[in-house]
């Protein structure tokens, strides 16, 4: 099971339960809206079947892996991507949170600084003069930033 | 803790990982995958940022993550270095002719965003360095004379375990005491000294400068005269033998094996070292080493101009400069293409080279030295 947050209910239960309780128990995930979860499941469940269909030949798993990744990026707007990195964080779902990053990544490669707080929605917590400190330092890492 | 943001309905432990903040998860998961320049600039979005940005460990991860050849070094004779992107928005250095190092040198290797140096005077020394970060370490003095022009290989490869970056220096140079032959010394980061193989190679042939590359523990270099072809160095087995290959152009490393691409006839072909064991079986030996990875025809693209005639010149390498990972830059003329191997686009870098330029990849890494 690829979402371990959600194994740890399960762990509990011993194995004649599991079977049965596994299709029907009722696990709360009060952090998890239901838009990224529907696209976390179809991930997963994708992911399942390009590894079994796969089994012996890795490379050909992660081409077609990669190839769902790219089709999959097309329809997901970039701010999604930020719910999506929560949901999979908080279901510890480790392939997923980091294809996502990646994608989050190459997102804000090119970007400036303003538009990546604004995309995250972080403040600013540099002194006065700090940050203009740090322009001039790093002034070469600013050229050809794209415009926001 | 939410901090005036969009509303959000966590219910939250701050001592349990899984209720992280975004930006937590962020700086956690997904700045490892960016280029140097990006993460320069990045400091400056907040002081946990900085501060992880600014960390070893962080590096160590970077450089673990983040693989991409973006952008290359170009060096003619005598002249300072100069640095093309292949995305300048996204991937650079502060300082593109080194001057950050004690003398002027000229680049010799590069591998993974190190690169290798040799000083222009005096006793000559090596420098290891990154560009992004302007660290750099001078080598002690090699046993053995290198010559002028010395055909080194440098060998980096992040690993998870290594938490200080390991590399080596291997240099094959002629042999004072032997005719005709060939000598390898190498340098070990870890053990901070120069050895000098016990295997040489006799066969006539002269290793090129700036043509070997690494992969999977064997160094192999273009070699001139004697037959033509590629001799490597296997570092494991200390051994070293000639390959045949029906192909010269120049080498590179595609998904972990060695490749030979070269740009002529209106075509690019890239050739695929597929069965690396065949050099132990016997003399005659039918199997077939190489494979056929890529043939592209280059004559319906107008906008390339005409591709210089397979020619056996001092440039053995030909047309193709630099043929690795995903990404092959070839020249006509005076001007520098690409061609990526997983879009299958063709693209143009805006600048001219000269006919004499030796070309290194770069990937824009903060690996620590």
């Amino acid at each position: 099971m690829k979402f371990c947050a959600v194994k740890q209910y399960f762990d509990d239960e011993n194995n004649n339960n599991i079977t049965s309780g596994a299709s029907t128990t009722m696990i709360p995930l009060p952090n998890v809206e239901s838009h990224p979860l529907a696209i976390l499941i179809t991930y997963c469940k994708k992911h399942l079947k390009i590894k079994a269909n796969n089994a012996d030949n890795k490379k050909e798993t992660e081409k077609e892996m990669e190839q769902y990744e790219q089709e999959l990026l097309k329809k997901v707007m970039p701010q999604e991507l930020t719910e999506l990195i929560l949901a999979a964080n908080y279901l510890n779902f480790k392939e997923a949170l980091d294809f996502f990053c990646r994608a989050v990544a190459s997102a804000i490669q090119n970007k400036s600084i303003e538009f990546v707080r604004k995309f995250f929605g972080l403040e600013s917590d540099f002194e006065l003069g700090e940050e203009e400190k740090l322009r001039e330092e790093f002034a070469w890492s600013f050229e050809g930033v794209d415009e926001d | 803790m939410d901090q005036g943001r969009r509303p959000n309905k966590f219910i939250a432990n701050r001592n349990n990982k899984i209720y992280m903040d975004l930006k937590d998860i962020i700086r956690e998961h997904a700045l490892p995958f960016l280029p140097a320049k990006s993460l320069f600039r990045f400091k400056g979005v907040c002081r946990d940022w900085k501060l992880q940005i600014s960390t070893p460990f962080f590096a160590h991860n970077q450089s673990n993550n983040f693989h991409r050849v973006m952008g290359f070094f170009c060096q003619s004779q005598s002249k300072p270095p100069s640095f093309i992107s292949l995305d300048p928005n996204s991937c650079g250095i502060p300082d593109p002719s080194l001057q950050f190092l004690p003398e002027p040198v000229d680049i010799r290797t590069s591998s993974n965003g190190l690169l290798c140096c040799q000083g222009r005077t005096g006793e000559q020394p090596y420098y290891i360095c990154n560009p992004a970060t302007k660290q750099w370490k001078k080598l002690p003095k090699p046993t053995a004379n290198h010559g002028s022009n010395p055909a080194l290989v440098l060998i980096f490869e992040p690993s998870l375990l290594n938490f200080i970056a390991e590399y080596k220096l291997i240099c094959a140079f002629p042999s004072a005491d032997f005719d005709n032959a060939y000598e390898f010394e190498i340098y070990s980061s870890s053990e901070g000294s120069w050895t000098i193989s016990r295997e040489m190679f006799f066969g006539g042939a002269m290793f090129m400068p700036c043509s070997g590359v690494h992969v999977n523990g064997i160094v192999y270099w273009l070699s001139k005269m004697g037959g033509g072809g590629i001799v490597f160095f296997d570092l494991t087995m200390e051994r070293t033998q000639r390959l045949y290959s029906s192909q010269n152009g120049c080498l590179g490393v595609m998904d972990g094996k060695l490749t030979v691409t070269s740009a002529y006839g209106q075509a690019l072909t890239v050739n695929v070292l597929s069965n690396s064991y065949t050099n132990t079986m016997g003399m005659n030996s039918r199997v077939k080493a190489w494979d056929r990875k890529l043939h592209v025809n280059l004559s319906d693209r107008s906008e390339l101009g005409p591709l210089p005639s397979y020619t056996h010149s001092a440039h053995d390498q030909g047309a193709v400069l630099f043929a690795s990972g995903d990404v092959i830059v070839f020249r006509c003329d005076r001007a520098l293409h690409t061609y990526d191997m997983k879009t299958k686009e063709f693209g143009r870098l805006s600048c001219e080279i000269d006919n004499d330029v030796r070309f290194f990849g770069y990937v824009n890494s903060l690996v620590e030295i």
